[in-house]
């Protein structure tokens, strides 16, 4: 999984400072995402994690600070002239967000079709090609109502993946699955990485999906950057907090 | 004394912000219609569900209305020998004021708390911020297509009201307390005018503009889970059923001006 880290990072933060009323989330976080590679941001509940990867593509904007794709100041953008910014990027979040009334198939055609994709051929073809992807072929005409937990995941990555994005974005992959489930969909997203030479960012709090899929690594914790680097420094890391994540998640180390 | 203050102060400035994006939500709609591609196909699912799904409780409601009103009406002004002004009473009521206000509160609970619930849903599971990461403006594929449907809709509807309202007052008065049809169909004739008409459909449009603003409104700003859909979904009735009710008074001076009522002649 290792990989020489580029020159130009793929995000990159400088002093991102958010709050919701009265609670400092964000509390000046700097930091830069290499490209091509993938990046865990790891830490407890509450720590920001969700938060920080929600202004990565915008959906957020902080309350200072600057956040840049490949070289863009993205915070100073509407949310129109966010549009092309945003389709750099896939996102799976935490429950999927697929849309309830569409059928799986309708779902993972939608990025297409808002692309301006109008041959149904090429989007049929494309839709059996991705859910052959995530292994799950066939299952166009089922609806969101009645898939199971990871094959929800399953459905968002392909929908996700779809359009064929320079980033992907997941939001606690993992959350509410078995550790058997939560170890396929872990590999799936670094086999997906791999494939598409994808800029990866995954948050999580599961010291397993960290170690299957990660190539660097950053630790939240209340909202500041409490480590950034690649996973055996983090392993092997002194720091007091971390280790006693670690001791916690039973990760030993 | 400080807490009547403090919650006056707070009550002002929560309406400020209603007002405020309200208004925003306005602009960005008519922004969204002038520059952007419309979703036709959403507009028509929406039409299905407003103004065919509305079909009955309109119906029921302005035949109903029309019908118990004519009745109070008939029982008044009969002791006063003045039993034929109940159809051109009934008809312009109608017509001006309750066609327009009973059709739009019947869609406000019908339509307009689904509008609140379903995008609140959205909202809550993360489904407005994957159409957003998608490239797609949440006012665009989520407002639009029900703000054109509405305003296609509600007016018609209204005219329904308004139609079924009169039939039922006119079944009512003439076969159930024997006045002559022609002449209650010739007394509504002759006091309903264009203007009256016009003045309920001008209300319906104004309505059902209110209405998927302020329910799109609230629906988009919905947090707090499951507890926060139900808060939102209420909200959303009240303040649109009042908005409705105050704009009416408003309207009713102001079109009353360009468009009034023509004087009876029994």
């Amino acid at each position: 999984m290792s990989a020489a880290f580029s020159n130009q990072p793929f995000f990159s933060l400088n002093e991102v400072k958010t709050r919701y009323g009265i609670k400092k989330v964000l509390r000046g976080v700097t930091l830069q995402i290499p490209q091509s590679q993938t990046t865990v941001i790891l830490g407890c509940s509450g720590a920001g994690k969700s938060v920080l990867l929600k202004h990565l593509n915008g959906l957020l904007r902080p309350d200072s600070g600057s956040v840049r794709i490949c070289g863009e100041e993205i915070t100073t953008l509407s949310e129109r002239q966010l549009v092309p910014v945003r389709r750099k990027i896939g996102i799976l979040f935490q429950d999927g967000a697929l849309f309830d009334s569409l059928t799986v198939g309708e779902n993972i055609a939608f990025p297409l079709q808002e692309r301006g994709v109008r041959d149904r051929a090429q989007i049929t073809s494309a839709v059996a090609e991705v859910l052959e992807e995530v292994e799950l072929p066939g299952e166009q005409a089922k609806m969101p109502s009645t898939l199971s937990g990871g094959m929800r995941k399953r459905v968002a990555l392909a929908r996700a993946l779809v359009s064929r994005p320079e980033c992907l974005l997941c939001d606690e992959p993992t959350a509410g699955l078995d550790p058997v489930l939560s170890q396929t969909i872990s590999l799936l997203i670094r086999r997906m990485t791999e494939e598409h030479r994808l800029t990866s960012v995954v948050v999580s709090h599961d010291l397993e999906v960290m170690r299957l899929i990660a190539d660097h690594v950053i630790f939240l914790l209340e909202g500041k950057v409490r480590y950034a680097g690649d996973l055996a420094g983090l392993e092997q890391c002194e720091d007091d907090v971390i280790r006693a994540f670690f001791s916690a998640k039973g990760g030993g180390g | 004394m400080t807490q009547i203050i403090q919650k006056s102060g707070s009550w002002a400035l929560n309406l400020v912000a209603l007002f405020g994006q309200v208004g925003n939500l306005f602009f960005e709609v008519l922004l969204t219609i002038v520059t952007s591609k419309v979703r036709w196909g959403l507009v028509g699912q929406q039409i299905v569900k407003i103004g065919i799904g509305s079909q009955l409780v309109v119906i029921v409601t302005g035949a109903f209305t029309g019908a118990v009103f004519a009745a109070q009406a008939y029982f008044k002004f009969s002791e006063l020998g003045l039993g034929s002004a109940t159809g051109p009473v009934v008809s312009v009521a109608l017509c001006r004021e309750l066609g327009p206000v009973l059709a739009a509160l019947m869609v406000t609970s019908r339509v307009g708390s689904a509008m609140t619930a379903e995008i609140g849903t959205m909202r809550i599971y993360e489904q407005v911020d994957a159409l957003r990461s998608m490239g797609v403006y949440p006012v665009d594929y989520l407002v639009v297509p029900r703000m054109i449907a509405m305003v296609i809709s509600l007016p018609i509807l209204v005219g329904e009201a308004i139609t079924f309202g009169i039939l039922a007052a006119d079944l009512l008065t003439v076969h159930g307390f024997g006045l002559p049809q022609a002449w209650f169909r010739h007394q509504v004739i002759l006091a309903t005018g264009a203007g009256d008409l016009l003045t309920g459909l001008i209300k319906g449009l104004v309505f059902s503009v209110l209405i998927v603003l302020i329910c799109c409104n609230q629906g988009l700003k919905t947090t707090q889970g499951a507890a926060g859909v139900g808060r939102s979904t209420t909200k959303a009735v009240v303040d649109a059923s009042l908005a409705i009710l105050i704009v009416n008074l408003i309207l009713t001076l102001i079109l009353n001006q360009f468009l009034p009522i023509v004087s009876l002649s029994l």
